[in-house]
């Protein structure tokens, strides 16, 4: 075997591997990342232009949303069979140790008990850059063990939340609507039309 | 010349090898699904899984899946080792020249 025929074959080694990675993340990722850009653009956007109605409008699309992850999962029958895998355990984990550091660092109010109309936009916009954050950083942590595209997704969305809510004011909501659920939309059409 | 694994060096076994090699230890794919992907005709596939089956490089899991018939596919222990072998003799032939 020549040097060249050698190249071509770890060439090929290389590209089998990434398609079967790329199969396996257009049947899982596809549908949810479109799904939940909807819910965010919906629900953000709700907590933007109609605020007394947001709680109830973020409650029935989180049960949508729950439901329409699940549905996705029972219809798509997976190419993979997969014995257990701890790294789930540990995903969970993270988020959950996360998920308090960031609350305790985002959501304390000193100053909680004479609420303000300052007072009340701020915490509405740290309650919603919160909720924005968190399950961004569970991409980022299924990305590290799945794909790195994940990873890089869930860096970006976090990055414009949080540029949103240090320079978009009063249009925080709208902000995130646009940006994080464009980018979960986006991403998801691209790993649909790319990723096979 | 390093020495290259006979099974492995075959081209449709070699993308085979390298689909399992890509999934977590233990994760099976789908005989379907891996025939697709690479291009190969059921028959062409079969013939190339048995080889690996018959050399202990990879294991055929026949099982009912809401009542259907399913064939997965994953690589052993032993074929793992053999394929990162032969991966290190390629690079080694690169290396060589």
């Amino acid at each position: 075997m020549t040097p060249a025929d050698a190249r071509s074959a770890l060439g090929e080694i290389e590209q089998t591997a990434a398609k079967i990675r790329r199969l396996i993340a257009h049947g899982h990722f596809a549908p949810l990342l479109i799904l939940w850009g909807g819910i965010w653009i919906a629900g953000f956007g709700c907590q933007q232009f109609f605020p007394a109605q947001a709680g109830w409008a973020w409650l029935v699309l989180d049960l949508g949303g729950f439901l329409g992850s699940w549905l996705v999962a029972v219809r798509q029958q997976s190419p993979m069979k997969k014995k257990g895998d701890p790294r789930i355990g540990l995903f969970w984990v993270a988020l959950m140790v996360y998920g308090v550091i960031w609350m305790g660092l985002l959501l304390s109010f000193p100053d909680a008990r004479n609420p303000s109309a300052e007072f009340l936009a701020a915490m509405t916009r740290r309650t919603g850059a919160y909720w924005a954050t968190v399950p961004m950083f569970g991409y980022v942590v299924a990305g590290l063990f799945l794909d790195r595209f994940l990873a890089w997704l869930g860096l970006a969305v976090t990055g414009l939340t949080l540029l949103g809510f240090v320079f978009a004011g009063d249009y925080f909501s709208l902000w995130v609507a646009i940006t994080g659920g464009g980018a979960l939309i986006l991403s998801g059409l691209f790993i649909r039309k790319f990723w096979r | 010349m390093p020495e290259l694994d006979k099974i492995i060096h075959s081209p449709a076994r070699l993308r085979i090898m390298s689909a399992l090699m890509a999934l977590r230890r233990d994760d099976a794919l789908d005989f379907s699904t891996l025939g697709g992907t690479l291009a190969l005709t059921d028959g062409n596939l079969g013939a190339h899984l048995q080889t690996l089956e018959e050399a202990g490089y990879v294991k055929i899991e026949k099982s009912f899946v809401q009542r259907k018939p399913r064939t997965h596919v994953r690589s052993t222990a032993r074929g793992r080792a053999q394929f990162e072998a032969h991966v290190e003799s390629l690079r080694e032939i690169i290396k060589g020249a």
